[in-house]
């Protein structure tokens, strides 16, 4: 099985510094301020989204299979930029995050099959358990599950019927004409599901529905008991889930380079608190806090780009198959990974979970 | 800008399950809802490979059309035939740079806090494109196909709270709310969401329920053309509901049209496709079961046993056979390019302040209407003179 690698569009700007107030990649930045005879002031035609197309222009170009856009109460909006950047690339897989309660679960398939059908099957679901506060755990487990159920129902060929505690469908199925007639257009991949989460029920969940789990922990002994945790539910269960890992990265031809970059970063958001820096620091390249510099992920790797390569090689004997990975600024770092990470994973195959 | 001064919108369809090839030819041979063969211009395949396109590309050369040759805009409708106008129009906001995308959705299918956000990044992507087609569904199976088991006016009283809703996040103020249907807690949006424009909202509906809702919400009470007495009828309904709410209610029509240089072209192309309307078809398509007044209003048009095109001329240019030729549920304008236009300029003498249009195929069509129709079109200028129906 090859490596696959996401990487992570940022959903409220962009920029080279640790504190997003000095970001300017988005037009609602405002504190960043240039002279008006270095950058034309008047209300232009840019808006955020063509930044976006092009990270994911980027992400494609560099060789990154997909893209992963989080849910974000306060940024950009997944199932509609993600449609919009489908539109604007060729073949990367566009992965929005949302929670089972945005849609009815019919009304989610028929958003999904026609990404599908437009886009030539490039969607991937990736389910946010995290939300909404008003919702319990259990509450949104359940949700969840039953909209995957329901979505893959009416996904087929014949009339679906649900009866749920959240959704409930009676002769579901997607481009019905007439009763129990549909419009035989092409069929359509389901996408693939991922989910996320360390503790108990977000495995369970996970080991009973989802096609890749993803992981936020860094360090390799953690990570190895999570796997091995997952594989036995996955077994119990009676199925196969591919693994995945979250990770923020700031790496530079030099280690040295990286940790100076990292620390500049920190800086920007701590300045005089070097001490809290060092503390933050797990093994000799990974390293937790990105999420208050900027970056999505709080867990991550500092180091050179072949002492990160090494790393994710490693993460990789444990059996982790997918990557998504985040780095500022975005377009740039797309492009650094592209040179220099990339072509070492793809030479590594990650041997199949017997 | 005085009342008298302000334009008249004018959108075209864009079609989402398909195009016909003309009026006279029935199977949708663009698109893949009907199987391929030769001639069919079915986006996907070219020598059994992938080619990479599919029929969003057509989707966006019909509204590049009707961007082009001068139209406000395109509704694109949502049914459970057809592809989903959100994802649609989110592509099509990169492909077009004036045309706005009337969203076509059914508001139970939607969290309205994620429907409010989902508007909010396409406003920012599209420099505020987006109109709304708020429709509550027709109702019987089809509902609950849709996973929708909610009943007929309840339907109505939750597009209410969660039109409410939507607006109520959209400032980005802290909002609370408390319905039958919804819930939200802390519910403003945030952050570069906060604070986009509103979207225009076209409200469909022809029971009492859906007016009631119309009038507390609607920008535009959007009606399919009927017979113009009828229309006026309704018209004045919607006008005094929301008069009794102090509001002011606007009107918008949709339309197919048959526009031909002369009107015997016009005719002529209807008789053509009139000809493969059988007995079968008619009855087939009166037979589904709806619970939608709107659709039952427009059946009546249609005599029991037409003996020919001819018998279902309700007005002049107003033919109730349309929607036989190609399954909508709606009645037309055929006519020679001035009448169209003389058509267009009588909705607005009944009220109408927007239009929405459509014609078959839609992509070579959108270029006629604009090229022939629209600039014939008088809109408001039109008011001030007698219409035709005043001495039908």
């Amino acid at each position: 099985m090859a490596i696959d690698v996401l990487w992570t569009l940022p959903t409220h700007g962009d920029g080279r510094g640790g504190s997003q107030r000095r970001w300017n990649r988005a037009e609602e930045s405002r504190s960043v301020r240039f002279a008006p005879s270095i950058r034309d002031e008047r209300a232009g035609r840019f808006t955020y989204a063509d930044y976006a197309v092009q990270v994911a222009r980027a992400a494609e170009l560099a060789g990154f299979g997909g893209l992963l856009i989080p849910y974000d109460p306060a940024g950009e909006e997944g199932w509609v930029i993600g449609s919009a950047l489908a539109r604007e690339t060729k073949h990367l897989t566009i992965v929005p995050e949302f929670r089972a309660g945005f849609a009815s679960a019919v009304y989610a398939a028929k958003l999904s099959f026609t990404f599908q059908r437009f886009f030539g099957d490039r969607l991937g679901w990736k389910l946010d358990l995290d939300g909404p506060a008003t919702r319990s755990l259990a509450e949104r487990l359940t949700q969840s599950e039953e909209l995957l159920s329901v979505a893959e129902g009416v996904w087929g060929e014949t009339p679906f019927d649900f009866n749920g505690r959240y959704f409930s469908v009676e002769g579901g199925a997607l481009f019905a004409l007439h009763a129990g007639q549909q419009v035989r257009v092409a069929a359509r991949r389901f996408p693939t599901v991922y989910a996320a989460g360390e503790d108990e029920e977000r495995l369970a969940f996970s080991a009973a529905h989802a096609d890749v789990h993803l992981f936020d922990a860094v360090e390799t002994d953690v990570l190895r008991e999570l796997v091995d945790r997952h594989r036995v539910l996955a077994d119990r269960a009676g199925r196969s889930v591919r693994y995945g890992l979250r990770l923020s990265i700031a790496a530079a031809e030099y280690e040295s380079e990286a940790w100076t970059k990292a620390r500049r970063l920190w800086a920007d958001v701590h300045a005089g608190d070097d001490g809290s820096f060092e503390s933050r620091r797990l093994d000799a390249t990974a390293w937790r806090g990105f999420a208050q510099i900027g970056h999505v992920y709080d867990g991550g790797l500092i180091g050179s780009y072949r002492d990160v390569t090494e790393r994710l090689l490693a993460y990789s004997d444990l059996g982790i198959s997918s990557f998504v990975l985040d780095a500022i600024p975005r377009v740039e770092e797309a492009y650094r990974f592209g040179e220099a990470v990339l072509p070492l994973l793809a030479r590594r195959a990650v041997p199949e979970v017997v | 800008m005085s009342a008298y001064e302000v334009p008249i919108p004018i959108y075209w369809r864009i079609p989402m399950s398909g195009d016909m090839s003309s009026w006279r030819n029935a199977p949708k041979r663009r698109g893949d809802w009907t199987p391929t063969v030769p001639g069919s211009i079915a986006p996907g395949l070219r020598d059994g490979v992938s080619d990479g396109t599919s029929y969003l590309d057509y989707m966006i050369e019909v509204a590049r059309a009707a961007e082009r040759s001068g139209f406000y805009g395109g509704l694109l409708p949502s049914f459970p035939q057809t592809d989903d106008p959100w994802i649609a129009a989110s592509a099509i906001a990169r492909a077009t740079s004036t045309f706005r995308f009337m969203i076509a959705f059914q508001p139970g299918f939607l969290d309205p806090v994620e429907a409010a956000r989902m508007t909010a990044t396409l406003q920012r992507l599209s420099h505020d494109r987006v109109v709304y087609n708020v429709i509550t569904g027709g109702g019987g199976p089809e509902q609950r196909w849709w996973g929708d088991f909610t009943a007929h006016d309840d339907r109505y009283a939750r597009t209410s709270e969660f039109l409410d809703v939507l607006k109520g996040v959209r400032g980005g103020e802290r909002f609370d709310y408390d319905g039958r249907f919804y819930q939200v807690r802390d519910g403003g949006l945030r952050g570069a969401l906060a604070g986009t424009a509103a979207p225009d909202l076209f409200f469909s509906g022809s029971s009492d329920a859906a007016i009631d809702a119309a009038s507390a919400h609607a920008d535009y009470y959007l009606s399919w053309l009927e017979h113009p007495d009828d229309l006026k009828r309704k018209f004045d309904r919607v006008r005094a509901r929301a008069a009794q709410r102090g509001r002011t209610a606007r009107f918008a029509v949709r339309a197919h049209v048959v526009a031909r240089p002369t009107e015997e072209e016009a005719w002529r192309e209807v008789s053509l496709g009139w000809q493969r309307v059988t007995p079968q078809r008619i009855e087939l398509l009166r037979n589904r079961k709806s619970e939608s007044v709107g659709a039952a209003r427009l059946a009546a048009y249609q005599p029991e046993n037409p003996t020919g095109y001819e018998d279902l001329i309700v007005a002049p240019n107003i033919w109730s056979g349309i929607g036989l030729l190609g399954d909508f549920p709606t009645i037309g304008i055929v006519g020679s390019y001035e009448q169209v236009a003389e058509r267009l300029d009588d909705l607005v003498r009944l009220g109408a302040d927007a239009l929405i249009l459509a014609g078959l195929p839609h992509l070579e069509e959108a270029f006629r209407v604009g090229e022939e129709v629209l600039p014939l079109f008088r809109g408001r200028a039109a008011t001030t003179t007698s219409s035709l129906l005043e001495h039908a």
